[in-house]
Protein backbone atom coordinates (compact mmCIF):
# COMPACT_ATOMS: atom_id res chain seq x y z
CA UNK A 1 0.00 0.00 0.00
CA UNK A 2 1.27 3.64 -0.98
CA UNK A 3 2.70 5.73 2.09
CA UNK A 4 1.56 8.93 2.36
CA UNK A 5 3.59 11.83 4.02
CA UNK A 6 2.18 14.79 5.38
CA UNK A 7 0.84 16.59 8.79
CA UNK A 8 -2.52 15.18 11.12
CA UNK A 9 -4.27 18.03 12.53
CA UNK A 10 -7.02 18.44 15.02
CA UNK A 11 -9.78 20.11 14.09
CA UNK A 12 -12.36 20.94 16.69
CA UNK A 13 -11.24 17.68 18.03
CA UNK A 14 -11.13 15.65 14.87
CA UNK A 15 -7.79 14.27 13.38
CA UNK A 16 -7.07 15.60 9.33
CA UNK A 17 -4.19 14.84 7.72
CA UNK A 18 -2.76 17.53 5.24
CA UNK A 19 -0.23 16.11 2.83
CA UNK A 20 3.45 17.30 3.08
CA UNK A 21 3.40 19.14 -0.22
CA UNK A 22 0.44 21.54 1.10
CA UNK A 23 1.20 21.84 4.78
CA UNK A 24 4.89 24.03 4.48
CA UNK A 25 5.22 24.91 8.14
CA UNK A 26 4.31 25.95 11.79
CA UNK A 27 4.31 28.92 13.65
CA UNK A 28 3.07 30.49 16.83
CA UNK A 29 -0.26 32.51 16.27
CA UNK A 30 0.69 36.20 14.95
CA UNK A 31 -1.31 39.52 15.25
CA UNK A 32 -3.96 38.71 12.79
CA UNK A 33 -5.25 41.88 11.09
CA UNK A 34 -8.85 42.49 9.43
CA UNK A 35 -9.64 43.69 6.11
CA UNK A 36 -11.50 46.69 6.19
CA UNK A 37 -14.95 46.19 5.01
CA UNK A 38 -14.20 42.62 4.27
CA UNK A 39 -14.06 39.41 6.97
CA UNK A 40 -10.56 38.46 5.81
CA UNK A 41 -7.74 38.41 8.16
CA UNK A 42 -4.23 38.66 7.02
CA UNK A 43 -1.12 38.06 8.63
CA UNK A 44 2.22 39.02 8.28
CA UNK A 45 5.07 35.88 8.47
CA UNK A 46 8.27 36.24 7.05
CA UNK A 47 7.89 39.45 5.81
CA UNK A 48 5.30 38.28 2.93
CA UNK A 49 1.68 39.34 4.26
CA UNK A 50 -0.55 35.90 3.84
CA UNK A 51 -4.57 35.44 3.95
CA UNK A 52 -5.66 33.53 6.87
CA UNK A 53 -8.38 30.91 7.05
CA UNK A 54 -10.14 30.75 10.11
CA UNK A 55 -10.67 26.91 10.34
CA UNK A 56 -11.82 26.83 14.25
CA UNK A 57 -11.19 28.48 17.46
CA UNK A 58 -7.66 30.13 17.45
CA UNK A 59 -5.20 27.43 18.84
CA UNK A 60 -2.22 29.68 19.46
CA UNK A 61 -0.69 27.85 16.17
CA UNK A 62 -0.62 29.15 12.50
CA UNK A 63 -0.04 26.57 9.62
CA UNK A 64 1.05 28.03 6.58
CA UNK A 65 0.00 25.99 3.34
CA UNK A 66 0.97 26.26 -0.62
CA UNK A 67 -2.35 25.73 -2.54
CA UNK A 68 -2.02 26.06 -6.07
CA UNK A 69 0.97 27.93 -5.63
CA UNK A 70 -0.24 30.40 -3.66
CA UNK A 71 0.51 30.72 0.19
CA UNK A 72 -2.25 30.52 2.29
CA UNK A 73 -2.03 30.48 6.44
CA UNK A 74 -4.65 28.38 8.12
CA UNK A 75 -5.91 29.38 11.74
CA UNK A 76 -7.93 27.14 14.35
CA UNK A 77 -5.83 24.23 13.80
CA UNK A 78 -3.85 21.95 16.45
CA UNK A 79 -0.89 20.01 14.79
CA UNK A 80 -0.29 16.48 16.20
CA UNK A 81 2.28 14.73 14.45
CA UNK A 82 3.99 14.25 11.25
CA UNK A 83 4.98 10.74 9.67
CA UNK A 84 4.12 8.10 7.02
CA UNK A 85 0.78 7.03 6.78
CA UNK A 86 -0.42 4.07 4.15
CA UNK A 87 -2.92 6.04 1.55
CA UNK A 88 -6.93 5.04 1.88
CA UNK A 89 -9.75 6.19 -0.38
CA UNK A 90 -10.16 9.67 1.64
CA UNK A 91 -7.03 10.28 3.53
CA UNK A 92 -4.64 7.94 5.23
CA UNK A 93 -4.80 5.08 7.75
CA UNK A 94 -3.50 5.97 11.29
CA UNK A 95 -3.52 3.05 13.22
CA UNK A 96 -5.69 1.38 11.42
CA UNK A 97 -8.51 4.32 11.33
CA UNK A 98 -9.35 6.40 8.90
CA UNK A 99 -8.53 9.46 8.63
CA UNK A 100 -9.74 11.89 5.91
CA UNK A 101 -7.80 14.58 4.11
CA UNK A 102 -8.37 18.19 5.25
CA UNK A 103 -10.41 19.58 2.43
CA UNK A 104 -9.18 23.11 2.20
CA UNK A 105 -10.94 23.91 -1.80
CA UNK A 106 -14.59 24.39 0.54
CA UNK A 107 -13.12 26.42 3.09
CA UNK A 108 -11.26 28.67 0.07
CA UNK A 109 -14.61 29.02 -1.23
CA UNK A 110 -16.24 30.40 1.91
CA UNK A 111 -13.36 32.49 2.78
CA UNK A 112 -14.01 34.11 -1.02
CA UNK A 113 -17.73 34.08 -1.05
CA UNK A 114 -18.29 35.18 2.36
CA UNK A 115 -17.28 38.78 2.27
CA UNK A 116 -20.10 41.18 3.03
CA UNK A 117 -21.57 44.02 0.61
CA UNK A 118 -18.95 46.48 0.97
CA UNK A 119 -20.53 49.96 2.64
CA UNK A 120 -22.11 52.97 0.63
CA UNK A 121 -18.91 55.01 -0.22
CA UNK A 122 -16.33 51.82 0.56
CA UNK A 123 -13.49 52.10 -1.93
CA UNK B 1 -21.38 55.77 102.13
CA UNK B 2 -20.84 52.45 104.68
CA UNK B 3 -22.91 53.09 107.74
CA UNK B 4 -20.06 53.09 110.59
CA UNK B 5 -22.42 51.94 113.48
CA UNK B 6 -21.18 52.32 117.14
CA UNK B 7 -17.54 52.82 117.30
CA UNK B 8 -15.08 50.50 119.46
CA UNK B 9 -17.62 48.03 119.48
CA UNK B 10 -17.65 44.17 118.97
CA UNK B 11 -18.84 44.28 116.12
CA UNK B 12 -16.38 46.69 114.52
CA UNK B 13 -13.38 44.11 115.90
CA UNK B 14 -15.20 41.40 114.14
CA UNK B 15 -15.12 43.15 111.13
CA UNK B 16 -11.53 44.55 111.62
CA UNK B 17 -10.75 41.01 111.88
CA UNK B 18 -12.92 40.11 108.46
CA UNK B 19 -10.96 43.14 106.65
CA UNK B 20 -7.61 42.03 107.59
CA UNK B 21 -8.33 38.09 106.35
CA UNK B 22 -9.98 39.64 103.33
CA UNK B 23 -6.64 41.66 102.44
CA UNK B 24 -4.31 39.20 103.13
CA UNK B 25 -6.77 36.72 100.85
CA UNK B 26 -6.56 39.67 98.28
CA UNK B 27 -3.09 40.07 98.23
CA UNK B 28 -2.56 36.46 97.74
CA UNK B 29 -5.02 36.65 94.74
CA UNK B 30 -3.35 39.44 93.26
CA UNK B 31 0.00 38.01 93.17
CA UNK B 32 -1.66 34.53 92.05
CA UNK B 33 -3.17 37.07 89.05
CA UNK B 34 0.14 38.78 88.52
CA UNK B 35 1.67 35.34 87.89
CA UNK B 36 -0.63 34.35 85.22
CA UNK B 37 -0.86 37.76 83.98
CA UNK B 38 2.98 37.75 83.39
CA UNK B 39 2.47 34.16 81.88
CA UNK B 40 -0.28 36.01 79.59
CA UNK B 41 1.80 38.34 78.65
CA UNK B 42 4.63 36.53 77.50
CA UNK B 43 2.68 34.03 75.79
CA UNK B 44 0.73 37.02 73.92
CA UNK B 45 4.13 38.30 72.69
CA UNK B 46 5.14 35.17 71.42
CA UNK B 47 2.10 35.27 69.55
CA UNK B 48 2.51 38.56 68.13
CA UNK B 49 5.86 37.61 66.78
CA UNK B 50 4.53 34.28 65.34
CA UNK B 51 1.99 36.48 63.51
CA UNK B 52 4.50 38.99 62.06
CA UNK B 53 6.16 36.05 60.64
CA UNK B 54 3.50 34.12 59.15
CA UNK B 55 2.31 37.69 57.79
CA UNK B 56 5.96 38.08 56.32
CA UNK B 57 5.74 34.50 54.83
CA UNK B 58 2.50 34.81 53.02
CA UNK B 59 4.08 38.03 51.37
CA UNK B 60 6.40 35.58 50.23
CA UNK B 61 4.67 33.38 49.21
CA UNK B 62 2.55 35.67 47.01
CA UNK B 63 5.22 37.14 45.29
CA UNK B 64 7.02 34.01 44.80
CA UNK B 65 4.36 32.82 43.26
CA UNK B 66 3.44 35.28 40.92
CA UNK B 67 7.39 34.49 39.93
CA UNK B 68 6.63 30.72 39.57
CA UNK B 69 3.24 31.67 37.53
CA UNK B 70 5.50 33.92 34.97
CA UNK B 71 8.51 31.51 34.88
CA UNK B 72 5.68 28.74 33.66
CA UNK B 73 4.46 31.08 31.29
CA UNK B 74 7.90 31.58 29.71
CA UNK B 75 8.44 27.79 29.74
CA UNK B 76 5.18 26.57 28.56
CA UNK B 77 5.48 28.95 25.65
CA UNK B 78 9.10 27.88 25.07
CA UNK B 79 8.01 24.01 24.69
CA UNK B 80 5.16 24.80 22.44
CA UNK B 81 7.72 26.22 19.87
CA UNK B 82 10.11 23.58 20.61
CA UNK B 83 7.57 21.37 19.82
CA UNK B 84 6.48 23.79 16.38
CA UNK B 85 9.99 23.16 15.65
CA UNK B 86 9.89 19.53 15.73
CA UNK B 87 6.77 19.51 13.57
CA UNK B 88 8.09 21.49 11.09
CA UNK B 89 11.39 19.40 11.46
CA UNK B 90 9.19 16.35 10.79
CA UNK B 91 7.26 18.30 7.44
CA UNK B 92 10.93 18.69 6.00
CA UNK B 93 11.78 15.37 6.50
CA UNK B 94 8.40 14.22 5.00
CA UNK B 95 8.78 16.23 2.10
CA UNK B 96 12.24 14.79 1.18
CA UNK B 97 10.53 11.57 1.16
CA UNK B 98 10.49 8.04 3.34
CA UNK B 99 13.74 6.80 2.18
CA UNK B 100 15.78 9.86 2.89
CA UNK B 101 13.29 12.28 5.45
CA UNK B 102 12.46 9.05 7.79
CA UNK B 103 14.85 9.20 9.63
CA UNK B 104 14.30 12.86 10.34
CA UNK B 105 10.49 12.05 10.78
CA UNK B 106 11.22 9.60 13.20
CA UNK B 107 13.34 12.20 15.43
CA UNK B 108 10.60 14.97 15.05
CA UNK B 109 8.14 12.88 16.50
CA UNK B 110 10.39 11.34 19.57
CA UNK B 111 11.36 15.12 20.07
CA UNK B 112 7.50 15.79 20.19
CA UNK B 113 6.59 13.19 22.42
CA UNK B 114 9.30 14.49 24.93
CA UNK B 115 7.84 18.04 24.43
CA UNK B 116 4.62 16.56 25.31
CA UNK B 117 5.48 14.98 28.30
CA UNK B 118 6.92 18.10 29.01
CA UNK B 119 3.76 19.94 28.40
CA UNK B 120 1.99 18.12 30.47
CA UNK B 121 4.40 18.49 33.49
CA UNK B 122 3.62 22.06 33.14
CA UNK B 123 0.42 21.57 33.21
CA UNK B 124 0.81 19.71 36.49
CA UNK B 125 3.27 22.08 37.93
CA UNK B 126 0.41 24.97 37.24
CA UNK B 127 -2.23 22.89 38.99
CA UNK B 128 -0.08 22.76 42.18
CA UNK B 129 0.69 26.33 41.75
CA UNK B 130 -3.25 26.84 41.92
CA UNK B 131 -3.74 24.92 45.11
CA UNK B 132 -1.16 26.75 46.60
CA UNK B 133 -2.67 29.77 45.74
CA UNK B 134 -5.93 28.66 47.38
CA UNK B 135 -3.34 27.71 50.39
CA UNK B 136 -2.45 31.15 50.38
CA UNK B 137 -5.86 32.12 50.42
CA UNK B 138 -6.86 30.05 53.22
CA UNK B 139 -3.33 31.65 55.32
CA UNK B 140 -4.98 35.08 54.74
CA UNK B 141 -8.23 34.16 56.41
CA UNK B 142 -6.38 32.72 58.85
CA UNK B 143 -4.43 35.81 59.39
CA UNK B 144 -7.58 38.01 59.59
CA UNK B 145 -9.21 35.94 62.23
CA UNK B 146 -5.84 36.46 63.36
CA UNK B 147 -6.29 40.10 63.46
CA UNK B 148 -10.21 39.74 64.71
CA UNK B 149 -8.92 38.08 68.06
CA UNK B 150 -6.07 41.01 68.44
CA UNK B 151 -8.86 43.13 68.35
CA UNK B 152 -11.04 41.39 70.86
CA UNK B 153 -8.34 41.02 73.05
CA UNK B 154 -7.45 45.00 72.91
CA UNK B 155 -11.59 45.17 73.86
CA UNK B 156 -11.21 42.75 77.20
CA UNK B 157 -7.56 45.01 78.19
CA UNK B 158 -10.04 47.78 77.99
CA UNK B 159 -13.04 46.19 80.02
CA UNK B 160 -9.97 44.89 82.24
CA UNK B 161 -8.96 48.40 82.77
CA UNK B 162 -12.52 49.88 83.61
CA UNK B 163 -13.15 46.85 86.13
CA UNK B 164 -9.54 48.03 88.10
CA UNK B 165 -10.49 51.95 88.51
CA UNK B 166 -13.66 50.35 89.98
CA UNK B 167 -11.74 48.34 92.23
CA UNK B 168 -9.08 50.60 93.08
CA UNK B 169 -12.30 53.38 93.94
CA UNK B 170 -14.25 50.43 95.71
CA UNK B 171 -10.70 50.16 97.89
CA UNK B 172 -10.81 53.85 98.41
CA UNK B 173 -14.74 53.81 100.08
CA UNK B 174 -13.71 50.83 102.38
CA UNK B 175 -10.37 52.96 103.67
CA UNK B 176 -12.85 55.81 104.37
CA UNK B 177 -15.03 53.96 105.89
CA UNK B 178 -13.27 52.24 108.33
CA UNK B 179 -11.21 55.66 109.18
CA UNK B 180 -14.51 56.76 110.61
CA UNK B 181 -15.57 53.05 112.13
CA UNK B 182 -11.43 53.12 114.22
CA UNK B 183 -10.63 56.50 114.14
CA UNK B 184 -10.23 56.50 118.22
CA UNK B 185 -8.98 53.10 118.98
CA UNK B 186 -5.50 52.46 118.53
CA UNK B 187 -5.25 49.20 117.90
CA UNK B 188 -8.02 48.77 114.97
CA UNK B 189 -5.72 52.32 114.07
CA UNK B 190 -2.81 49.77 113.71
CA UNK B 191 -5.11 47.38 111.76
CA UNK B 192 -6.06 49.96 109.70
CA UNK B 193 -2.95 50.78 108.66
CA UNK B 194 -2.26 47.54 107.70
CA UNK B 195 -4.82 46.88 105.91
CA UNK B 196 -4.44 49.98 103.81
CA UNK B 197 -1.28 49.28 102.92
CA UNK B 198 -2.11 45.57 101.63
CA UNK B 199 -5.14 47.62 100.06
CA UNK B 200 -2.40 49.94 98.17
CA UNK B 201 -0.41 46.85 96.85
CA UNK B 202 -3.54 44.96 95.84
CA UNK B 203 -4.52 48.10 94.01
CA UNK B 204 -1.48 48.28 92.78
CA UNK B 205 -1.37 44.87 91.58
CA UNK B 206 -4.96 45.35 89.93
CA UNK B 207 -3.88 48.70 87.90
CA UNK B 208 -0.72 46.16 86.71
CA UNK B 209 -2.64 43.18 86.11
CA UNK B 210 -5.16 45.31 83.95
CA UNK B 211 -2.68 46.43 82.01
CA UNK B 212 -1.06 43.52 80.25
CA UNK B 213 -4.55 41.28 79.83
CA UNK B 214 -7.68 40.47 80.03
CA UNK B 215 -6.86 37.56 82.30
CA UNK B 216 -6.90 40.19 84.87
CA UNK B 217 -10.79 40.45 84.83
CA UNK B 218 -10.93 36.50 86.18
CA UNK B 219 -8.95 37.63 88.73
CA UNK B 220 -10.44 40.88 89.35
CA UNK B 221 -13.51 38.66 90.36
CA UNK B 222 -11.85 36.23 92.41
CA UNK B 223 -10.37 40.00 94.08
CA UNK B 224 -13.79 41.52 94.28
CA UNK B 225 -15.46 38.57 96.07
CA UNK B 226 -13.95 39.01 99.60
CA UNK B 227 -13.61 42.57 99.08
CA UNK B 228 -17.88 42.64 98.84
CA UNK B 229 -17.27 40.26 102.20
CA UNK B 230 -16.20 43.93 104.14
CA UNK B 231 -19.42 45.20 103.47
CA UNK B 232 -21.04 45.43 106.72
CA UNK B 233 -24.72 44.12 105.92
CA UNK B 234 -27.69 45.41 107.85
CA UNK B 235 -27.94 42.86 110.35
CA UNK B 236 -24.09 43.25 111.09
CA UNK B 237 -24.89 47.48 111.94
CA UNK B 238 -27.85 46.57 113.91
CA UNK B 239 -25.71 44.33 116.37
Amino acid sequence: MAQRAGLLVRRGGELAFLPASVARFLLPLPRLTKVPWDSAQMALVGGEVVAVLPLGEPSGELLLCELDGQAVALSGLSADRVGFWPASDTGVLVDGVRVPTLELSEALREFRDGRPSAPEGAP
Amino acid sequence: MIDPGPKQSSISAVQAARLLAALEATKTAAGHANHEQREASSGLARQRVELETVQESVRNLVSRGRDLRNTLQVLRESVDRAKLSALNAGLEGARLGESVGKALVVMSDEQRNLLARALDALEEHGTLLAELERERERCVAGLSQLGDGARQTGAAFSRAEQQSQLTCAFLDQVRSDFSEIFGDDPEAARALGEAAAHVRTAASSLRELTQRAPLGADALRELLSPLLALIPGPEDTRR
